[in-house]
């Protein structure tokens, strides 16, 4: 049976006490006390630590928003473009930018989702914003068309979080180009900017 | 450690290693050391569930199909190694036919009855979701995704 036992031990020059608890006695042959309180505070310690580590690490979501943001832009470009050379669709029969060009449409993209566990309108939501810009690379005068879907208020999210570290919780933003020709060869510059939200299931 | 003046012990240090006088193998010595090995096995078998959890799965499968998913092109089949859902299946006694669901644009994975996790793919098209089987219809831990233009 585990008994408590203080014991003193008086130091050589007899100045300093040093106490302290154990869980087993002095046995007949006069062995030590082995197990201190001590050593158990210690276990305690190391496991409260790892423990809250490993839930600490596992307990976070993986955030898998950039990536889908890439994916998406794969997506968007390669329906804007087809080897090298702009889509058809994109222009109008006077051969200017179709102002119709449904984007979602053409690209086969869905931003809704309704999830089981989570019903209402707040499931509902646009949790994408996607963003075409076109410009001619022989006029200077900049942006010559521009497409857009999802949800544009996304878009201020990527001004103010701008890649830092204590703004994760607000949207992922993927910004790239590319450049193509039209059917007269007409060099464009296409940047395509896109936003992923979904914050609650990619942030904790 | 001891310290021993006149035949009295003066000063006895906490270290766990203490010799004995006579050569003896301490009991307590050997129950500290079972102590430890049993602590140290604890926490490892801790890690290595936590690691393998079928809530932790359930979200790495969902958006790992949700991605490729999104990456796939019509018409595709593409085969996803799943083998340790159907492990965790097995244990939790889970038809492994029921582990993907996909409902519209939405994944859904089941490992447990109680758990699920979904995630959302943007890519507008149908796909259908179903586990390989054998010659001699049993599962072989593979899942087979076919990705179709919507409304084909």
């Amino acid at each position: 049976m585990i008994k408590n036992k203080k014991v003193k031990h008086i130091l050589r020059k007899g100045i300093k006490e040093i106490s302290h608890y154990v869980f087993f006695p002095k046995n007949r042959i006069g062995a030590e006390k082995i197990i201190s309180v001590y050593w158990f505070v210690i276990l305690i310690i190391i496991a409260g630590a790892v423990v809250a580590m490993v839930s600490l690490f596992y307990g976070s979501p993986y955030d898998v928003r950039v990536t889908e943001a890439n994916i998406m832009i794969n997506q968007v470009s390669n329906c804007l473009s087809e080897n090298g050379k702009l889509n058809q669709k994109l222009f109008s029969e006077d051969k200017t930018f179709n102002e119709n060009f449904n984007l979602k449409k053409e690209c086969n993209l869905i931003f809704e989702a309704k999830f089981k566990n989570q019903p209402g309108p707040s499931s509902e939501r646009d949790e994408y914003f996607l963003e075409a810009e076109f410009y001619d690379l022989n006029n200077s005068s900049g942006k010559v068309f521009e497409l857009f879907e999802g949800n544009s208020n996304l878009k201020t999210d990527c001004k103010i979080a701008e890649g830092e570290k204590k703004y994760k919780r607000l949207s992922k933003c993927v910004d790239r180009e590319f450049y193509s020709l039209d059917s007269e060869n007409q060099a464009y510059k296409i940047n395509i900017l896109s936003i992923v939200r979904k914050t609650e299931k990619n942030v904790k | 450690m001891k310290i021993k003046k006149r035949g009295k012990t003066l000063f006895t240090s906490s270290s766990f290693f203490t010799k004995s006088e006579r050569g003896e193998i301490l009991v307590e010595n050997v129950l500290f050391i079972v102590l430890n090995i049993i602590f140290i096995s604890i926490l490892i078998l801790f890690l290595f569930k936590q690691g393998s959890g079928a809530a932790l799965l359930e979200q790495t499968y969902s958006k790992q199909i949700a991605l490729m998913i999104d990456s796939a092109k019509p018409v595709m089949e593409i085969k996803l190694n799943m083998e340790k859902a159907q492990k965790i299946t097995e244990k939790n006694k889970i038809d492994f036919n029921q582990v993907v669901s996909i409902t519209g644009n939405v994944v859904n994975v089941k490992l447990s009855q109680k758990t699920g996790y979904e995630y959302s793919f943007f890519n507008d098209v149908e796909v259908k979701a179903f586990p390989e089987t054998n010659s001699q219809n049993e599962y072989t831990g593979v899942y087979i995704f076919t990705i179709n233009k919507n409304g084909q």
